[in-house]
Order: structure tokens, then C-alpha cells, then sequence
């Protein structure tokens, strides 16, 4: 099982009712949603305001949603739509020479077109979050690194990992584990000092 | 690695959060994934966790995505979810209305087969139509256009009718009915046989 078919097990769950499952969703992807609206709209209360909108836009639609697309492109595209019609209804267009450029950032990591219009608090953070995660990765033993970049930034699957590794998939699991918690408890400090910290 | 303190409940143990970060990564059983989500809806300090996770991927990945944690965004949406009416799916909806379908259909099959057997069966097990009776009674004159019209309509009017007409118009039949009537007073069809005795004679 993927973490694609893990994304469509949870859909599934909302489209049987199940309200607590969007909010894993939700949680899941806000990041990533705020991120490519960042470099969209430029007003950073406008940002988050869009990104509602798209969440919720894509709750009402989830019973049309058939899984033809992964979960993350398909709220991609309804972001998009919303940031434009955030526009239309302002009287602006979108801050791109076309719609189009808009429906070409679906890497949106790799994309260069869209303008980057973070707030120096955001750099700063980015800055910190940056550091911290180096820093957790370098303190890793090397077996705890490799199997987390090998999923993480490789997007491997444990057989795959334990393969490559030589281990069984039980070790890789738990390297994982260990490696996503080292990461986590450099990161919480620097998230928890923010005023609307949950944890 | 110690399990994650709280307060009030019993600690997450790292075995919990193993299985969260395989889960996270779809790397559970199917039936572990069940009790996952199940324990994720519930346990505050679970979903913490997976935001967490979550947080350390993003961060692994790209900076400014991590940088981009709004945890009031989530908050608002959640709020904002839980004012809409619930959604269900479209297969959901087909699947329902399938179950519904099914049932009536049973429904109907069975007040057709039961009506069928009060219309057709019920007379024949309990004998001789009154009606019948009568309307021969009558005469064969008045009954035969009367049943040779009639064919078509109900089904006991039409059998015995329709035996009438061929009673009426064979007369080599008349002493093989004679004959018979001698000998099986009682039969499989007794009311047919008083029936056609009742309209035979008259011609004879």
C-alpha cells in the first residue's frame, strides 16, 4: 500500500462521512497548500483565507471525487481555481503572465515562474527549520539517515529500502521510526515557540 | 527512545508511534490500518504526532514548505468542516439506492406470487365457484356466447367456459361424459364434473 492509496483510504472514509478523516487530510497538506498559495497571492491574511476556501471548496466536492488523480493533485487544482477566482472577484488577475503558467506549476517545488512572495518572518523560519533539520541529520547514525532520505527524499518503499540496505523490513520500519522522531524533537522547539503552537 | 509523556491517559508507547510513522508511510496491514485511523480520531496525542511526522517529511523535503506550518488554518478548516452537512460519496449513494432497490423488488415478487396463488390456486383447492355454478345454471343458450366472449378475462370463468363450449359442441363427447358420469361420481376436478353434467343434459 502507497501513501497515495493511504491518502485514498482516508477519502474513501470522508465520502462515507467520516469528517474526522478530512481533518487528517487537512492536516496532512496545509502546508503544502499555503505554500503554493504563498506564491500566488502576495497579502499573507489573504494566503490563509484562500487556502480555507480551498479546503472546504474541496470538501463539498470530495463525493465527485473518484481517485482518477492522486488526493493532492486534485486539491492542487481546486487551490488554483480558488487563488483565481480570489482575483476575479478582487478585479485583479492572477499575478502570472497566464492561467496557463498557473496550471504548468503542478510541480510546484521545481517551478520557477511563480513569483516567491514570503514575508522575512517566513524566510527566517524557513532559515531555522532548514538548520534544524540539518542538524538532527547529521547527529543520525548513518543507518537511520539513509533508510529516512532513501523514503523521505526517495520515496522508496520499505521492501525496496530493506533490499538496497540488506535488512529485514522490520529494521528498516524501525529506523524510519527513530529517524522521523530525531527530526521531530529538533523541529518542535522551533515550532512550539510560535504563538498558535497545537502541541 | 522513551515513550512520549501526557497527561491523564497512559503514554504513547513507541510501538504506537512505529506503527503511526509505517502507517504514515503505507506500510501497515489492512487491518492495522482500521485501528490506526480509529485511534487517530480519538487520541489527541496520536494526531499531534502524525502532524508532527508530517512536519519532519515536509522539512526533509523542502524548508520554506515546513516554514509554511499554519496550525490555525488547520483549526479553521476544522471548525468550518464540521458546520457542513455531511457528504457522501456518489458510490455511496448508487449502493444505497441498489440495497433499496433489491428490497422492493423482493417485495413486490413476493406480493405478486402471493396474489397468484390467492387468484389461481385458493378456488381449485377449495372446489366449486359459486359463479360458475350459477351463471350455468342458467342455461347453455345464455352461456356459451357469454363464455366464448369471456375467454381472456378470469381464469376460472374462462376454464370451465371454455369446457362448457367444447361440451356444447362435440356431441361424440356426450357419451363418454355419460358414460363417466356413472362411474366417477367424485374425481380430480368434482365441480367440473357437476359442471358439465349440469350443462350436458339439456342438449341431450
Amino acid at each position: 500500500m502507497s501513501e497515495r492509496e493511504v491518502d485514498q483510504q482516508l477519502v474513501a472514509r470522508v465520502q462515507r462521512g467520516d469528517k474526522h478523516a478530512y481533518e487528517l487530510l487537512v492536516s496532512k497538506y496545509q502546508r503544502r497548500i499555503t505554500r503554493l498559495l504563498s506564491r500566488i497571492i502576495r497579502d499573507p491574511s489573504d494566503i490563509e483565507d484562500v487556502a480555507q476556501e480551498a479546503f472546504i471548496k474541496a470538501y463539498r466536492a470530495l463525493p465527485s471525487f473518484r481517485g482518477e488523480s492522486a488526493f493532492y493533485t486534485w486539491l492542487y487544482r481546486i487551490a488554483i481555481n480558488t487563488a483565481k477566482n480570489h482575483f476575479a472577484a478582487q478585479g485583479r488577475r492572477a499575478p502570472t503572465r497566464s492561467s496557463g503558467e498557473l496550471e504548468d506549476a503542478e510541480n510546484l517545488e521545481e517551478a520557477v515562474g511563480l513569483r516567491d512572495v514570503a514575508t522575512p518572518d517566513a524566510v527566517l523560519l524557513s532559515k531555522q527549520i532548514g538548520e534544524a533539520v540539518n542538524r538532527a541529520i547529521e547527529r543520525l547514525p548513518e543507518d537511520l539517515r539513509t533508510a529516512i532520505v532513501l523514503r523521505e527524499l526517495e520515496g522508496m518503499s520499505y521492501d525496496e529500502i530493506a533490499a538496497a540496505m540488506n535488512c529485514p523490513v522490520g529494521t528498516v520500519r524501525s529506523r524510519i521510526f527513530r529517524a522521523r522522531e530525531a527530526v521531530a524533537a529538533e523541529l518542535r522547539p522551533l515550532l512550539g515557540t510560535r504563538e498558535d503552537q497545537r502541541w | 527512545m522513551s515513550a512520549t509523556k501526557r497527561a491523564g491517559t497512559a503514554p504513547l508507547a513507541d510501538a504506537d508511534l512505529e506503527r503511526l510513522s509505517a502507517w504514515l508511510d503505507g506500510e501497515l496491514e489492512p487491518q492495522e490500518q482500521r485501528s490506526m485511523i480509529e485511534r487517530l480520531k480519538s487520541d489527541p496525542d496520536l494526531r499531534a504526532q502524525f502532524e508532527l511526522f508530517h512536519l519532519a517529511g515536509d522539512a526533509l523535503r523542502s524548508h520554506e514548505v515546513a516554514a509554511c506550518h499554519q496550525p490555525r488554518l488547520v483549526v479553521r478548516v476544522c471548525e468550518a468542516v464540521r458546520a457542513e452537512p455531511v457528504r457522501i460519496g456518489p458510490r455511496l449513494r448508487a449502493g444505497a439506492a441498489a440495497v433499496v432497490r433489491r428490497h422492493v423488488a423482493t417485495a413486490v415478487t413476493v406480493a405478486a406470487a402471493a396474489g397468484t396463488l390467492v387468484v389461481v390456486a385458493l378456488p381449485q383447492l377449495r372446489g366449486t365457484d359459486a359463479t360458475s355454478v350459477q351463471t350455468t345454471a342458467q342455461g347453455p343458450s345464455a352461456v356459451r356466447p357469454a363464455a366464448l366472449a369471456n375467454a381472456g378475462t378470469t381464469p376460472e370463468v374462462k376454464a370451465t367456459d371454455v369446457a362448457n363450449a367444447i361440451a356444447a359442441r362435440s356431441p361424440q363427447l356426450d357419451a363418454y361424459f355419460q358414460a363417466h358420469r356413472e362411474l366417477a361420481t367424485t374425481g380430480v376436478m368434482p365441480a367440473a364434473v357437476a359442471y358439465i353434467r349440469t350443462t350436458g343434459e339439456p342438449e341431450r
